[in-house]
């Protein structure tokens, strides 16, 4: 009796913990073919009845965790496996800044279809490229709403202004009560610089320059200005008229565009009184340019750090070289998604030559490896010899270019120490000005050429040697753009214009004989960064839309038809034998493109302060490349064979856009700081009369309206070298910081999971021992 | 066929949605889905009672041109027959569904990828229960590549990949080496989807239903693995 009475006890007892236990663990339910929940019981759960379970529970007592095991449904094994209970299975509310996030980048529909249409034709990385593309035009369409809205609306919102020093003249007469025309005998000399511009010729005798204008701080400005602006009024009198003219202007950004508002020399502080003078408002444009520039950077940057972090994240647990495995091309390449049969015939052509890539790579390394010493020594002799040929390469482009820019600015100098009438042509002078950004994008072609045929000499191996060719080429771009910005600062900072005098930074002795009369630096900046854009843009068009078809039917008709096997599909190619490497079937070379890419943004990075525009200009240009390089795609170019991982595309557009924004911060971080604006144009002319004045402290002068003198002292200091270059050195040594802590990350990885898996097989060693009920499963 | 929406009475469509990783939305078109491929006729028809054939299954429009369509099959079916009923369907689509955490997917990418290889092998081996070996990885290799490459090739390339992952020397890849190297691979949650399609283009799923007349018993399939 007691026996019996124990066993219903003891059969209770696991009735109510096997209740419980289902009622706690609901998750783990599963649901029965032949009772649907309706007919369940008062259970908040669902019902769990399993007839076949309960003649084990009697016999053994077991934990939970072998039930679970025991019970095997599939329903439970994908809970076990990502142990999270129902509710956090139901939908998480995302954050808003996570649905923020993610309206971001939605593109609509017709790209997204593009897009995708892309990359079932040709594969993700391809599509990838596609993608930037857009990423960067709505970064740019962004900057440009930024600029637009603070800087070259209010052109418009406050129209007929003057400048403000103007204004404060007028007032000045009036005080103090004299004459305020002064002007003898109908010509404007500089002493007076209230000369209306268009209406009365204006002296250029420079012999006048030590007049009392522009020795008079208060009155500098406005001489200059009109001086300036009547010097470019003059250079661009016939473009009101004739259209072939204005076109003229716009390719070269002189003439009319001068005084535009294309060029930041165009902007001054703007000035809204109402008609009594009895109410002033000023809008502060140096202010509104400096901190637009500052903010667009800044968020700019914030974007690409943001995206490159993304693929950081990843580099944390894994190298580099782990994505070049055979485990995940076997295990990971296959794209669930498809369902196209083409494109599973061509991902089975694809896998074979990526496989067969690998191996040859692997048994490239072998052919490194050299038996005596002397082969060794060679083998490296070639390796130095052929990084000494780079740098000779860079070296010497860098000095063509010095050379060219240095003619061109003297050429100009002459021109307007000539007060602006000696015309030779407006031909000649366009060329002239465009000549070096042509040189610049003739060196950067042939020296790909150089490095892409460099790029077989087969003393590294085919990964490696890619990536030394990617990096040639982008700092070639880069130097030789620094080049560029150097030669102008040089001219700039050897001006000798009274009305655009700066602090001599390095010795004028090279000009001194030629000495260059820059009316507006400001301006003559944007005007160099508009062309390269433009040339930029020029070649790429030439190249796509002329030279590719050009080879593609020379290749057609010049070259029998062969049968070449490609990926195991033999199929007729008209194609010469391999050495004419000219002639070869042309190939969408991904990585050349994105470096293009990159090296526009960087160019509009560098001009934003000088040219308000050149957002917008290079949104139009992405535009015109997303068209351009479809039709190539479409037409004239094939997929690489050879061709990245998509997560490694990723990872090398964003790091070589974010080294390019980090190079542009230099040139505009010297412009801010060491060069005085120009007193005749520009929006800070109105400060040119303070001997001490750099473009930043328009932020700075913000802080004098400070009353307390001491917060003011403190915020100066603030800025100042002593508190900047600790600043800088202690993020160099963050920096260092954090890429040893993610090497150490990589190794703690590893070991984490050695560790795991001892402990794992313990495990499984010890469930083993436990009583296995019968197969009835 | 709209108005089988009101079949799956809402307690069920809860319980559903706490289930798998799928919403309520989700859930409904996999249901229409399911009776578009079984071709239901008549409205009276209990769901539960349909199932896809193995033949059929394998045939579907999202799963045609996938290499390992077969193995799929039989993972998610709970018949000794390889047959799927609705909830199997579900199953599959709940895993394959973008929403799925990265480990059930690499769980389950185990389970379809090990045991692969069902033919012959030589001297008497058996097959390794828990871990993918040699010939399952040139299974998948040979249905990857097309069939195109020769069983030399094979076997270096299996032999390639063991070596490389392999850190206790045991010449299989195991649960763990496979879930460590797979999930740092960035992008197998987003390749290891698969979108349900609007069957347009069904041409090779017969339109006969099958629908079994007595209720089976479910079954898990017999799977040694004891461990969690």
């Amino acid at each position: 009796m007691a026996s019996t009475t124990h066993r219903r006890h003891h059969h209770h007892h696991h009735d109510h913990r096997r209740r419980k236990d289902s009622s706690s663990s609901e998750e783990i339910d599963s649901m029965k073919l032949d009772s649907i929940p309706s007919r369940a019981s008062a259970h908040q759960s669902v019902v769990i009845s399993l007839p076949s379970a309960e003649r084990e529970r009697k016999t053994v007592d077991e934990s939970s965790l072998l039930k679970i095991i025991k019970k095997k449904r599939r329903k439970e094994w994908a809970k076990i496996v990502a142990p999270v209970d129902g509710n956090s299975i139901k939908k998480t509310k995302e954050s808003i800044t996570a649905k923020f996030t993610k309206l971001f980048p939605t593109i609509p529909s017709p790209i997204q279809f593009l897009l995708n249409s892309i990359e079932n034709r040709h594969g993700f990385t391809i599509r990838s490229y596609f993608q930037f593309i857009v990423w960067l035009f709505y970064l740019n369409m962004f900057t440009f709403l930024l600029s637009f809205s603070c800087i070259i609306m209010p052109t418009y919102i406050y129209p007929n202004s003057i400048d403000y020093s103007s204004y404060a003249m007028d007032q000045y007469y009036q005080t103090t009560g004299s004459s305020k025309d002064n002007t003898s005998d109908g010509i404007c000399t500089l002493s007076d610089p209230r000369c209306a511009l268009l209406d009365k010729p204006i002296s250029d005798n420079y012999s006048d320059i030590s007049g009392t204008c522009i020795n008079n701080t208060f009155t500098a400005s406005s001489c200059c200005s009109s001086l300036t602006h009547s010097y470019f009024v003059n250079t661009s009198r016939d473009a009101e008229n004739v259209w072939t003219e204005f076109l003229v202007d716009l390719i070269d950004g002189t003439g009319v565009l001068s005084v535009n508002r294309l060029f930041i020399g165009y902007y001054q502080n703007l000035t809204k009184t109402a008609k009594n003078d009895s109410y002033v408002q000023t809008y502060n444009m140096g202010l509104a340019v400096f901190l637009t520039t500052f903010a667009c950077l800044l968020i700019t940057g914030i974007i690409i750090v943001r995206k490159f972090g993304n693929g950081m994240r990843r580099s944390y647990v894994q190298s580099e070289s782990f994505e070049n495995n055979l485990f995940q091309y076997i295990f990971a390449r296959w794209d669930y998604r498809s369902v196209d049969g083409i494109i599973a015939h061509r991902h089975a052509n694809r896998f074979r030559t990526e496989i067969r890539n690998i191996f040859f790579e692997r048994s490239e390394k072998v052919n490194f490896k050299f038996d005596n010493a002397k082969d060794q020594i060679i083998f490296q002799l070639k390796r130095v010899c052929v990084w000494l040929m780079t740098i000779v390469i860079f070296g010497g482009a860098v000095t063509i270019l010095y050379f060219t820019n240095r003619f061109t600015f003297q050429r100009r100098a002459e021109k307007e120490s000539k007060g602006g009438e000696l015309r030779s042509g407006r031909f000649e002078d366009m060329l002239v000005e465009y000549l070096p950004s042509i040189v610049v994008s003739v060196i950067n072609l042939t020296s790909q050429l150089i490095f892409y045929f460099m790029k077989d000499f087969k003393l590294y191996t085919q990964t490696t040697a890619v990536r030394h060719y990617l990096i040639r080429v982008i700092i070639m771009r880069l130097l030789l753009l620094f080049t560029f910005v150097f030669i102008v600062i040089l001219q700039i900072t050897c001006n000798s214009h009274q009305c655009g005098r700066q602090s001599e930074l390095i010795s004028c002795v090279e000009i001194q004989g030629k000495a260059t009369f820059i009316h507006c630096w400001e301006t003559l900046i944007g005007q160099v960064i508009y062309r390269l854009v433009l040339t930029d843009t020029a070649v790429m068009l030439i190249i796509h839309l002329i030279v590719d078809p050009i080879r593609h039917l020379i290749r057609r008709c010049c070259f029998a038809e062969r049968v070449v096997e490609e990926d195991g599909i033999t199929m007729k190619v008209h194609a010469p034998p391999s050495t004419w490497f000219l002639f070869q079937p042309l190939e969408f070379e991904v990585g050349d493109y994105v470096l293009d890419l990159t090296y526009t943004q960087t160019l509009c990075w560098h001009g934003l302060l000088f040219c308000p525009f050149l957002p917008l200009i290079a949104a139009v240009k992405n535009i015109i490349i997303f068209a351009v390089k479809s039709l190539s795609l479409a037409v004239f170019r094939r997929r690489s064979p050879l061709e990245l991982s998509p997560a490694r595309a990723r990872f090398i557009f964003t790091s070589v856009l974010l080294f390019s924004f980090v190079w542009a911060l230099l040139p505009i971080a010297f412009f801010a700081t060491s060069l005085r604006p120009s007193r005749g144009c520009g929006p800070f002319r109105l400060y040119s009369h303070e001997p001490d004045f750099y473009i930043y402290y328009s932020v700075r002068n913000l802080f004098t309206q400070v009353q307390n003198r001491i917060l003011v002292k403190l915020l100066f200091k603030l800025t100042s070298a002593v508190v900047i270059v600790p600043l800088v050195l202690i993020l160099i040594l963050l920096s260092c910081i954090l890429f040893i802590r993610r090497n150490s990350y990589r190794a703690a990885s590893v070991e984490l999971y050695k560790l795991l898996y001892s402990s794992r097989k313990t495990h499984q060693l010890a469930v083993k021992t436990a009583p296995m009920v019968s197969a009835h499963f | 066929m709209g108005n089988n929406r009101s079949k799956i009475p809402k307690k069920e469509l809860d319980d559903y949605r706490t289930l798998t990783f799928l919403t309520e939305q989700e859930i409904l078109k996999v249901y229409e889905r399911f009776c578009q491929l079984v071709a239901i006729n008549h409205q009276n028809t209990d769901i539960s009672q349909c199932r896809l054939s193995k033949k059929q299954a394998v045939n579907i429009n999202e799963l045609y041109q996938n290499p390992f369509r077969e193995r799929i099959v039989e993972v998610f079916s709970s018949e000794r027959d390889g047959s799927i009923t609705f909830e199997d369907f579900l199953d599959m689509m709940s895993v394959f569904s973008a929403k799925a955490p990265k480990s059930v997917k690499v769980s389950y990418a185990f389970k379809i990828y090990q045991g692969i290889y069902k033919g012959p092998r030589p001297d008497g081996e058996s097959a390794t229960p828990d871990a993918i070996d040699l010939y399952d990885i040139k299974e998948i290799v040979r249905r990857l590549s097309g069939e195109k490459f020769s069983d030399e090739d094979l076997t270096r390339i299996a032999e390639a990949v063991i070596s490389e992952v392999d850190l206790r020397d045991e010449k299989k890849i195991t649960v763990e080496i496979f879930e460590y190297f797979l999930s740092n691979v960035p992008d197998f949650a987003s390749s290891f989807v698969i979108p349900l399609s609007d069957g347009k283009e069904d041409r090779h799923v017969t339109a006969t239903t099958s629908v079994l007349s007595d209720p089976v018993e479910p079954r898990t399939k017999h799977r040694s693995r004891p461990k969690q």
